[in-house]
């Protein structure tokens, strides 16, 4: 019976959309920032795989085709930091320059990080990109030996604890005046989920957040073609 | 909107950036060739964005979910995780921080430089 249910093309789909939908409403009502919906969702998803004895294999002949789109999605990225062309254009240096300065000093940090607590190469490939946005992420591991799902986790756990900070980081360095600095920083050092909250703070933090994920990741991934 | 159309486009731009990346002799991830490809499309006008538009935006509005097959991969690592969750949070908080305020700290720089520089141009 079990099998009948769980080891076919939609039983993971169903999951998926099942726990996301459990995880949007706990973290509706928790209100704590850092409780995510999709750290919820892997939870619930992970406990429900493992209390019910279901192998991954069959999960992920379903989830596999949920995977498969997140190309396409972040091709979509592609039309976000064309709409946003405007505010680039104004803030080209400013931009750019914050992006790379934050780029090249998160790698130095993470590596020199990973040495002093001696990690091994696969860990460090996986912790390694966990400011770039996860797609970026993801492939970054990849070819730098990491483990993508703890690749993914780390990524999560950044953009998380990014969000949730933001606007202490945000009076501590002073930038209540200067939307375009803060939204590169929220963008450069916490990706996609510290640009909701970047949103929820001004029109220009979010546009200049949304735009430092596109080039703080491109930056990123030329960084490691040189490391 | 024909949908079909737009899938065409932005699968295609996924498919030729696909092979580019494979083609390449260093890593260049697929996803941001097909960022590069998308933009710089839109750029030159040879795809418009009405033609993507729908189907970008409905992948960009649940990119996050999108993400948990990924994420319950982990389950395969609960030893790592239990081995090294902590060095890993530790590694991700104090980047993050540095990384915050290096980005924050640079941009307000450039922005100062930008100022003088126009400040003195006015002044000549």
């Amino acid at each position: 019976m079990k099998e009948l249910i769980c080891d076919n093309n939609v039983f993971g789909i169903v999951l998926c959309a099942l726990t996301w939908q459990i995880g949007l409403w706990v973290a509706a009502k928790c209100k704590n920032p850092l409780i995510h919906p999709l750290l919820v969702a892997i939870a619930l998803t992970v406990a429900a795989l493992a209390a019910f004895r279901i192998p991954l294999e069959w999960f992920y002949k379903g989830a596999d085709y949920l995977d498969m789109l997140l190309l396409p999605a972040t091709a979509a990225l592609g039309l976000s930091v064309w709409r946003q062309r405007q505010v680039l254009k104004e803030n080209f240096w400013p931009v750019v320059l914050g992006c790379a300065v934050g780029a090249v000093v998160n790698a130095v940090v993470a590596i020199g990080l990973c040495r002093l607590l001696a990690m091994d190469d696969s860990l460090a490939g996986s912790v390694l990109p966990h400011s770039a946005t996860t797609p970026i992420a993801i492939a970054l591991s990849e070819a730098g030996g990491g483990l993508p799902a703890v690749t993914t986790l780390c990524v999560l756990f950044t953009g998380i604890v990014g969000a949730a900070f933001a606007p202490l980081l945000v009076k501590l360095f002073r930038l209540e005046e200067h939307p375009v600095a803060a939204g590169v920083a929220i963008g450069s050092a916490s990706h996609a989920v510290g640009t909701g909250r970047a949103m929820e703070m001004g029109p220009v933090q979010g546009a200049m957040s949304s735009v430092a994920i596109g080039v703080a990741g491109l930056l990123t991934t030329l960084l490691s073609l040189v490391w | 909107m024909n949908v079909i159309r737009q899938i065409l486009i932005v699968f295609g731009i996924c498919l030729a950036a696909t092979v580019v990346s494979g083609l390449l002799p260093f890593t260049l991830p697929a996803s941001v060739l097909a960022i590069l490809l998308l933009a710089g499309l839109l750029g030159v006008g040879l795809v418009k964005e009405g033609s993507v538009a729908g189907v970008c935006d409905f992948l960009q509005k649940n990119l996050t979910f999108l993400f948990l097959p990924a994420g319950v991969g982990l389950l395969e690592y609960l030893d790592v995780l239990a081995e090294s969750g902590v060095a890993l949070a530790a590694v991700c908080v104090v980047s993050g921080f540095f990384t915050f305020a290096a980005a924050a700290l640079t941009v307000r720089l450039v922005q100062r430089i930008q100022k003088g520089v126009r400040h003195e141009r006015t002044h000549l």
